[in-house]
């Protein structure tokens, strides 16, 4: 059976060889290019993402940082008494989240429920931004 | 420089504003896509037609082209779906297709015969044979021989699995071999 296949594509792909492409008329792209000079200067939509590569930088770093100040600043005992906070006076505090009822995690723990809800916050903008590039003009082109 | 990053550049060209870079496309694919419309559509003015509209939806639409698959692919896609619409109110033709009546020796007998006939003959036949298929499989035989297109790609074109796609180029084979085998009888037999 796979033989007489083989044999069958075989000769059909060298009868094929002898196939000529069509051409259209001479001035088919003038009056293509016409009827795209009567369209919109540019189509009607280019992607702009919702966030930047140079934004999606910046909110990483920012979120680096951010962890690295409160995880330097983690002494035990509360973020106001770190190194940074008692070297610059900045009295800086995170507010306690009561998330208790949210037992997977240790949300008493102020430090690690900023960490995992800014994480949390960056993925889903993430998500949605690639849910939003794939699916705009899924469905509009073939009808 | 690699053929379809070729094409992004122009089409990059185009959705930056400049709107002639989009006949660069145009005149390389207008043989393609003519050739593929004149096979569906069996009309030179409808073909032509189906070809400007084609590249018309390619252009308004070229900013939902991802860069995923080959712009010929996509744009093959667009001539397809254009063409079927165009074509739906019309059935397809359609022969009746006695798989079991090819005997064996036919693949050899027809290949040595087909090598004889002159040029012209050649072409005639295969006109004949693929003017015996309906419109998916022309074009499915048109890019799996001659564009040499993997099942994938023409799956996708057509918007079948590459199961049905497979199967459609399986029948198709047969239909232009029981057409050139009713045309190359004579010749046939007259070498055995």
């Amino acid at each position: 059976m796979r033989e007489r296949m083989n044999k069958e594509d075989k000769l059909i792909s060298g009868i094929m060889k002898d196939y000529e492409m069509s051409n259209p008329p001479t001035d088919f792209t003038a009056n293509v290019m016409e009827r795209i000079e009567l369209e919109p200067v540019v189509p009607a939509f280019i992607h702009k993402p919702l966030i930047s590569r140079a934004g999606w930088i910046g909110i990483v770093i920012s979120v680096f940082v951010l962890i690295l100040v409160i995880l330097l600043g983690a002494n035990g005992e509360s973020s106001t008494q770190s190194w940074i906070s008692e070297n610059l006076s900045w009295n800086f505090s995170l507010p306690d989240l009561n998330l208790e009822r949210w037992r997977i995690i240790d949300f008493t723990n102020p430090t690690l429920t900023w960490i995992i809800l800014s994480t949390g916050g960056i993925m889903l903008l993430a998500v949605i931004e690639r849910w939003i590039a794939n699916n705009k003009f899924r469905h509009t082109l073939f009808l | 420089m690699v053929e379809p990053q070729q094409d992004n550049i122009y089409i990059r060209k185009v959705l930056d504003g400049d709107r002639n870079a989009f006949a660069y496309l145009v005149d390389k694919y207008k043989a393609m896509v003519y050739s593929l419309a004149i096979r569906l559509v069996k009309d030179k003015e409808e073909a032509e037609e189906v070809s400007q509209d084609a590249f018309m939806k390619a252009y308004q639409s070229l900013t939902s082209f991802k860069g995923n698959a080959k712009f010929s692919s996509w744009l093959y896609r667009i001539v397809y779906n254009t063409a079927i619409s165009k074509l739906r109110k019309q059935p397809a033709g359609r022969i009746s297709l006695d798989e079991t009546n090819i005997p064996d020796t036919l693949y050899t007998e027809s290949k040595k015969t087909y090598e004889t006939l002159s040029e012209g003959e050649r072409k005639k036949y295969l006109e004949k044979a693929l003017d015996s298929l309906d419109r998916d499989e022309k074009m499915f035989v048109i890019l799996y021989y001659y564009e040499e297109r993997d099942l994938d790609e023409i799956a996708t074109i057509a918007g079948l699995t590459k199961t049905n796609t497979k199967v459609k180029l399986y029948r198709a084979r047969k239909k232009m071999l029981t057409v050139l085998q009713s045309y190359l009888k004579e010749e046939t037999y007259s070498l055995l």
